[in-house]
């Protein structure tokens, strides 16, 4: 029982490497993902000369998305993006425009339409847990 | 190579089942475990070329075109040494360790190629990596000089990464660097090997030592610094 400490120390080690955390180890989204408060200001153009304007609050999530660098962003109901994910908070896909300004906070625009109208959501986020 | 530390777990096994043999053989023979504080500094050098070349398959594009930076670095830990054989002893402690990574790049390049893993057109990258480190060493005394040789594992680090950038039409703002903070698991292992030397002064013992960690991209961490004994017998062997 001399060697007591030592294995408990490198059990404790090993535990909390490989499941002291529910989410993937050693994943840089990590740090990114959670549930978060959004702010939608939501701009609808319907030609010729129609514009509408919208904001919403809405208690969404960001989770792992659909590839390695991936992540999925829950901003509305009915809406959710599936965009690539740098390790410097860049987001970058075809629709979305935006960053992480922190790993709490982060704004981008993304749209949806095309020639009977368009849909531009300018999306901020605070994280909540 | 995710069961690094299971390896490193079996690899030290019979080290310890050793010494619980040769203690049972001499059941008279008192333990010899020792704490000690370990401080020192740091300098992150390379080996070969800083100079980044752009071939387009390397696995961080990013960096291609960039220059690797020297820096510095510290560390401040507890170690408890445990006595294996006469000369033989078996290290383990925890330790805070700052490790730094700089890839520093030119305006001009970086506006021609642009970045490929971001929004901005990104000038230079740094990593603070604040570990918290678990060196396992091995340590034989030959008089006054000890050889360790074994590894600083990493698996916590608060980790500061600052990026600094070029202002672009995709920014929302005209700020040119960003810091993201984060507590993270880390699974860095260092393979290090040290000297040390069992000085006395008066009625103090300690131990000037100097080190060599070898870390990723060609990095080597040479260190200097001083191993204070503060239980035990440090100086037996003398």
């Amino acid at each position: 029982m001399k060697h007591k400490p030592i294995t408990l120390l490198l059990i404790l080690l090993l535990f909390i490497v490989f499941y002291g955390c529910e989410k993937h180890p050693f994943d840089y989204r990590n740090k990114f993902i959670g549930d978060y408060d959004f702010l939608v200001n939501l701009r609808t153009w319907i030609p010729p000369d129609s514009v509408t304007e919208t904001d919403y609050n809405y208690s969404g999530k960001i989770s792992y998305g659909s590839g390695d660098d991936f992540v999925k962003i829950n901003f509305l109901d009915d809406k959710e993006v599936d965009c690539r994910l740098f390790e410097d908070g860049s987001l970058k896909v075809n629709s979305i425009r935006g960053e992480f300004e922190s790993t709490k906070k982060l704004r981008f625009i993304t749209e949806y339409g095309g020639l009977g109208g368009k849909a531009t959501y300018y999306v901020s986020g605070k994280k909540t847990k | 190579m995710k069961h690094k530390p299971i390896a490193l777990l079996l690899i030290l096994l019979p080290f310890m089942v050793y010494s619980q043999n040769y203690r049972a053989n001499e059941p008279t023979a008192k333990p010899e475990n020792t704490f000690s504080l370990k401080l020192g500094g740091s300098y992150k050098t390379f080996v070969g070329n800083t100079y980044i070349e752009r071939t387009g398959d390397t696995k961080n594009p990013q960096y291609e075109g960039f220059t690797k930076i020297p820096t510095s670095g510290f560390q401040i830990g507890v170690l408890w040494s445990h006595e294996l054989h006469k000369n033989l002893h078996l290290s383990l402690g925890l330790a805070y360790f700052l490790r730094t990574d700089i890839y520093q790049g030119d305006c001009d390049t970086v506006l021609k190629y642009g970045t490929p893993t971001s929004i901005h057109d990104i000038l230079k990258y740094e990593y603070y990596y604040n570990n918290i480190e678990l060196p396992i060493l091995l340590s034989y005394n030959l008089k006054k000089i000890n050889f360790h040789i074994g590894v600083n594992l990493a698996f916590l680090t608060f980790y500061k990464a600052v990026y600094t950038y070029i202002p672009n039409q995709n920014a929302f703002n005209d700020k040119t660097s960003k810091t993201i903070n984060s507590f993270e698991l880390a699974k860095d292992i260092f393979p290090t090997f040290q000297i040390s030397y069992n000085a006395k002064y008066k009625r103090y013992s300690f131990k000037p030592f100097f080190g060599i960690d070898i870390g990723r991209g060609n990095s080597v961490y040479l260190q200097l610094g001083l191993i204070v004994p503060i239980t035990g017998n440090p100086v037996k062997n003398q």
